[in-house]
């Protein structure tokens, strides 16, 4: 009677644990993130993007655990108890009805972003958004519709990227998810278009 | 100490009966000033020319000064008449005449007769930009006792100018500016008047006080502005607005703004509108004859305040005459007495509205409406539905805003097809961001079919109707999630009957076949008896995962209309993943040309 109980409360635990460290473990998946930021770039900016030079190449986020997992002594235990499939190929969704709103958006304003791009009045930025790179080069009856672009397409951005974290039920990936845009948008980016470098300094690619 | 010592030269040099002296300095350094190259060529007849190049702590960039005097009297301090004055400082040229009396060094005086002024610059951020602007210039600088006095007057006469967000072509949009200012020793200056007047458009007075070496923090000024016609300035208004959901503004007629601002922080600020015209087409709304008087203060007793139209536009929805009084101090807002917004043959009667904490994150709201009947058929005239009678009617007891999203108290109800619509739960999601969305759950209950098919021309069903659409989600007022499910009413005793023109709809939209019933020995059947009707729709990213009643006896499909008696109807639906956008489509197509038929048999 009394093993039967401690059995059964034995499998309870583990039930409870291996469903907890389920929900603690949740990777970023950056593959699954870069692909989709490519499918994304692919769309907003049609023909214009590149094809993407290390794309679906996993960037040095991969598997950078959000939560502190369970404790080493704990780890092998549940390790075997967890399907390997769940934690192993974790998957972004990136399509939700905002998300396509949004890119829809972008597509439409890209047709008078990209000669600013082709003409390196605009440049992409190392954080994920757009950026006037030197203002005064824009011609004065030009500087305000230039900054609205710009204003317009970086509000759209940081919803774009605001809605996949949510999308995903994940609201605390949106900076990873900008950070992932932020690589691919220059990996992607037209020859001759500007963008900043890792230290912040403009170049061409 | 430069002046005194190029007065003592010049005068100086009479006394030796020469007829011209000409002197060069490399340097001369003062405290806190610095001249190079100086050149003074002096004529016996009282012709002088004085170069320089000066630089002091005070000025950003070198001075180049030229400076001829036709006729210089030495009697009373230096007087020089038929002055010509140029000088440039980085992209600013002045090119002047005028006359110039220096007593000493705290009197002097100087007349400036039409000067011309060019700037051309560009701040490095881009913001503010000049390109070959250029002032014609008229006025007096004066100083005595301490006291730097000036008046002047000025038009522009051409070139470019852009202080962000605006652009102001002169060339096209001249601009007058007449000011009176005084600077008691260095660094207080009183404004007595500053006047910039837009022609046939619109003038900007200020008036008040502020420290040169501070200025964006310490000041306190006064600021009238007189739009007689907002026509010319919708441009400028548009500039302003053009990142936010006022884009694309649209104005006309008069308005008035008087503000104060004290040491960089607004704290008053009224505004009057006379017969004014808005339009915003970002938020698909206008209002016509907005008058009324709107006084703002930061802090401190609030002030009655009015705002009235004759008309206005909200969605397609048209919105009546309505007068609100309300007071508004620092972030806060109050109406004094309830308002009536007439909505087509009903309204809506507002009886509470307290806002504290606008334009924050921390908006609290204390609201109640109650929304008086609107009948229905010219609510769908409006928004181009088909008509159908019916009210609408419901409360509003209150709203919240929480985590950018404006949650609806109580909820909206319509009377319509001998039935109830309930929406509830109706939030506003992002209202001000990039993508506003609305939520809502909508309920239908006991909605006679009847009615119903015949509103919308769909083939005739008799019977009740209920409905729950759950997680309702719309962006720019179409469907993009719910978990819709429509069923016959339970325990509906009333007689369901379904036509064969409502069968071959269903049919239609579900990708099946059409006319089958209009063969062979169904065709003398006009309509049959059904037991039960349901349809669910889980609606998400374009798709709608479709079921019916229960799974189909054959085959995966599910049925969506169970027949009853004989001759017995089963409906059955197989596609279980419907694209959204082609099934609305193929609802429309019904409306509109009715079911497709096979002929012959």
């Amino acid at each position: 009677m009394n093993t039967l109980s401690l059995m059964r409360a034995g499998c309870l635990a583990a039930i409870a644990l291996s469903a907890a460290c389920v929900t603690i473990n949740v990777y970023f998946p950056a593959a699954a993130a870069e692909k989709a930021a490519d499918r994304i770039i692919d769309d907003v900016w049609g023909d214009s993007a590149a094809p993407a030079p290390g794309g679906g190449e996993t960037s040095s986020l991969t598997g950078g655990t959000l939560l502190v997992a369970a404790a080493g002594a704990l780890k092998w235990t549940l390790d075997g108890l967890i399907p390997a499939a769940e934690a192993a190929e974790p998957n972004l969704d990136a399509t939700s009805p905002e998300i396509t709103r949004l890119k829809t958006q972008m597509e439409r304003r890209f047709t008078d972003l990209k000669p600013l791009l082709d003409q390196g009045l605009v440049g992409l930025g190392a954080d994920g958004f757009v950026a006037v790179r030197d203002p005064s080069a824009v011609p004065l009856a030009e500087r305000n519709r230039v900054r609205t672009l710009v204003g317009n397409e970086n509000a759209d951005r940081a919803a774009l990227y605001r809605e996949i974290a949510v999308a995903n039920g994940q609201p605390q990936w949106e900076t990873q998810i900008r950070e992932v845009f932020a690589g691919r948008w220059i990996a992607k980016a037209q020859p001759g278009w500007w963008y900043q470098n890792d230290s912040g300094a403009w170049a061409q690619k | 100490m430069r002046t005194a010592l190029l007065v003592m030269l010049l005068i100086a040099a009479p006394a030796a009966a020469v007829d011209r002296v000409e002197l060069r300095i490399g340097r001369v350094d003062a405290s806190g000033w610095q001249l190079r190259d100086v050149a003074a060529d002096w004529h016996r007849d009282g012709r002088v020319r004085l170069q320089t190049r000066a630089q002091g702590q005070a000025l950003p960039h070198p001075l180049h000064a030229e400076l001829d005097c036709v006729r210089l009297r030495t009697d009373d301090g230096v007087r020089c008449g038929a002055l010509r004055l140029r000088a440039s400082l980085d992209g600013a040229t002045l090119e002047t005449t005028g006359a110039a009396h220096v007593a000493t060094a705290d009197r002097w005086q100087l007349t400036l007769q039409q000067a011309r002024l060019r700037l051309q610059h560009d701040s490095e951020d881009g913001r503010l930009a000049a390109e070959n602007l250029q002032l014609g210039l008229s006025g007096d600088i004066d100083r005595r006792d301490g006291e730097t006095r000036l008046q002047v007057q000025a038009q522009s006469l051409g070139g470019q100018a852009y202080v962000e967000p605006w652009f102001v072509d002169l060339d096209t949009q001249p601009l007058a500016l007449e000011a009176a200012l005084s600077l008691s020793g260095t660094d207080a200056l009183q404004i007595g008047r500053l006047q910039l007047r837009l022609p046939g458009a619109a003038t900007v007075a200020a008036s008040g006080e502020l420290r040169l070496s501070d200025w964006t923090r310490r000041h306190r000024l006064q600021v009238d502005v007189d739009i007689a016609d907002t026509a010319p300035l919708v441009p400028y208004a548009q500039a302003a607005l053009a990142t936010t959901r006022l884009r694309g503004l649209q104005a006309d007629g008069a308005l008035r703004l008087a503000a104060t601002v004290d040491n960089g922080r607004l704290v008053q600020a009224d505004a009057t509108l006379d017969d004014l015209s808005v339009t915003a087409p970002d938020l698909a709304a206008g209002f016509d004859g907005l008058d009324g008087r709107i006084a703002w203060t930061d802090a401190g007793t609030a002030r009655a305040s009015r705002l009235a139209w004759r008309s206005g536009q909200i969605g397609r929805i048209p919105v009546g005459a309505a007068q609100w009084r309300f007071e508004t101090a620092g972030r806060r807002f109050a109406l004094r007495e309830p308002v009536d917004v007439p909505l087509l043959d009903g309204s809506l009667a507002i009886e509470r509205l307290a806002l504290s904490g606008l334009g924050s994150e921390a908006l609290q709201a204390d609201f109640a409406a109650r929304l008086r009947p609107i009948g229905l058929a010219g609510l769908c005239r409006a928004l181009g539905w088909p008509e159908f009678a019916g009210t609408l009617s419901g409360s509003v007891p209150g709203l919240q805003l929480r985590d950018g999203r404006l949650f609806l108290d109580g909820a909206l109800s319509a009377s319509a097809f001998d039935g109830e619509i309930r929406v509830s739960d109706l939030r506003i999601i992002e209202p001000f961001g990039v993508l506003p969305r609305v939520a809502a759950d909508v309920h239908l209950r006991r909605l006679d079919l009847a009615a119903l098919t015949g509103a919308f021309d769909f083939g005739r069903i008799t019977g009740r109707l209920d409905g729950d659409i759950d997680g309702l989600r719309l962006i720019g007022w179409e469907p993009v999630a719910m978990d819709a499910h429509l069923y016959s009413t339970p325990g509906d005793r009333s007689r369901k009957r379904i036509s064969q023109r409502a069968i071959d709809n269903i049919s239609a939209v579900g990708g099946g076949p059409t006319g089958l019933l209009s063969r062979g020995v169904m065709r003398f059947f006009d309509d049959f008896a059904y037991r039960r009707i349901g349809w669910r729709c889980v609606l998400d990213n374009g798709i709608c995962r479709m079921d019916g009643i229960r799974p189909s006896d054959e085959g995966d499909g599910y049925v969506l209309v169970q027949g009853w008696g004989l001759p017995r109807i089963d409906v059955v639906g197989y596609s279980r993943r419907v694209s959204w956008p082609v099934f609305m489509s193929q609802l429309r197509s019904i409306g509109r040309t009715g079911p497709a038929r096979i002929d012959g048999s």
